[in-house]
């Protein structure tokens, strides 16, 4: 269905894509539902990550990477998590925060923690930080094209990544590690 | 330490996650995929369930249909051999001519079917042949019972198929979550409840259900009919389309 309104540069965009989307919309589905927990929300939510998807496709290297996979879903958790704040009604602009957004870390800090470690630390971190994060860090992305795959405005997602980043340094704090 | 240091950090921190993230995604995805292959057995399973069940009340039937015509054709050989002691009842000569003229049509294998023979030598050979005759023609058409429900978005009927009395309900669920309804009169018989099931009061109706690894059931009594709804992953589905049914 989503083919059908999107125009491909390439013919390897289209077969990438369909691949993407044929290959892992089970679990987006169970994702976005995991969230919302309506089937019509969240196959809302799927068609939705999947638009994003496809204006990110540049992003994406191996479709059978885990990176890809783990982008796939940040997007569709976020898309989720907005479709949620949405039915609450409640989506706010968020207030600016005025610390400054130096972070000193040793600079050893990550090779003393395994991936393991991280992975945990992470998931301690609110999950809307977290996908910010990830989509600033892991896949480069600038502030403007979080914005526009969260769909919200540039200046929240710097208010998020610098929630998400202070947030990690008080757990590396915590750890006995950092600052 | 500078900003762009902390930066080339968050990056290692990031990516580091994402790589271990990918990995539990995809080993996450592997075991719904697993999950996925073994689905069409589960519901054949659930259906083949059924249809034993089915065969075993078509064999009932039968069993007790076959008893019957055993009594019609025997009962009027034994008349047969004890009319000359009550020559004085007249009918019996009748109803001897009557039920001789059905066994002879039967044994030699002409058109008529033991339900027509039967038909035929019902008024002579007395009431009693009358009533087997009428089961087993209603043991062979029964129609198919409606679903008086409107169901969520998400569900649609794909197919419906009549298993003898039963009638049953292929679901499709927009989540994958297929169902298999199925409905039957219970004929003023008692709900027949499996003990591993748990009461699930649903809009205030006492139903009975259960999470099991293979496939999740849901059954209740709404109007005469028996409601069976089982699935493969979800027991909210089934309670889903139960709340639709009981309103």
């Amino acid at each position: 269905m989503i083919l059908l309104v999107l125009a491909f540069e390439t013919e390897s965009d289209k077969n990438k894509f369909e691949y993407i989307y044929s290959k892992y919309k089970r679990l987006l589905y169970s994702k976005a539902y995991g969230i919302l927990r309506d089937h019509m929300m969240a196959e809302d939510a799927v068609s939705e990550a999947m638009l994003r998807v496809y204006k990110n496709l540049n992003k994406i290297g191996d479709p059978d990477d885990g990176r890809c996979v783990a982008f796939v879903v940040t997007i569709v958790k976020n898309v989720s998590l907005t479709l949620l704040k949405r039915k609450n009604s409640n989506v706010t602009e968020l207030l600016p925060d005025n610390s400054r957004d130096d972070f000193e870390l040793e600079g050893d800090v990550v090779s003393r923690l395994s991936a393991g470690e991280i992975y945990t630390m992470l998931n301690k971190v609110n999950e809307e930080y977290r996908n910010v994060f990830l989509l600033k860090y892991a896949y480069d992305m600038s502030n403007k094209e979080i914005g526009k795959t969260m769909g919200i405005s540039p200046n929240n997602v710097g208010v998020l990544l610098h929630r998400a980043k202070k947030k990690i340094s008080v757990l590396l704090r915590e750890e006995g590690i950092g600052l | 330490m500078k900003k762009h240091d902390a930066d080339f950090l968050f990056k290692k921190m990031a990516n580091g996650y994402v790589d271990v993230y990918g990995g539990e995604l995809k080993k996450e995805m592997e075991d719904m995929q697993r999950t996925g292959a073994a689905e069409p057995d589960a519901q054949n399973n659930v259906v083949r369930r059924i249809k034993a069940k089915s065969k075993a009340r078509v064999s009932g039937v039968l069993g007790v249909l076959a008893a019957c015509i055993v009594l019609a054709v025997a009962i009027p050989a034994v008349l047969d051999r004890l009319s000359p002691m009550f020559d004085a009842v007249s009918t019996s000569t009748t109803d001897e001519a009557a039920a001789e003229a059905v066994m002879e049509e039967a044994t030699a294998g002409e058109a008529e079917s033991w339900d027509y023979a039967m038909e035929e030598a019902a008024p002579a050979a007395g009431s009693a042949a009358e009533q087997p005759a009428a089961d087993a023609g209603g043991a062979q058409q029964y129609d198919i019972i409606p679903l008086n429900a409107t169901l969520p978005d998400n569900f649609t009927v794909s197919a419906v198929e009549q298993d003898v009395a039963r009638t049953i309900y292929y679901i499709d669920d927009a989540n994958e979550d297929n169902v298999v309804l199925t409905l039957e009169d219970t004929e003023g018989q008692a709900l027949e409840v499996p003990e591993d099931l748990d009461v699930i009061m649903i809009n205030g109706v006492e139903t009975y259900g259960k999470y099991r690894p293979d496939y999740s059931v849901l059954m209740f009594e709404q109007d005469g009919i028996e409601y069976v709804l089982t699935c493969k992953y979800d027991m909210n589905t089934l309670m889903e389309l139960g709340e639709a049914i009981l309103i």
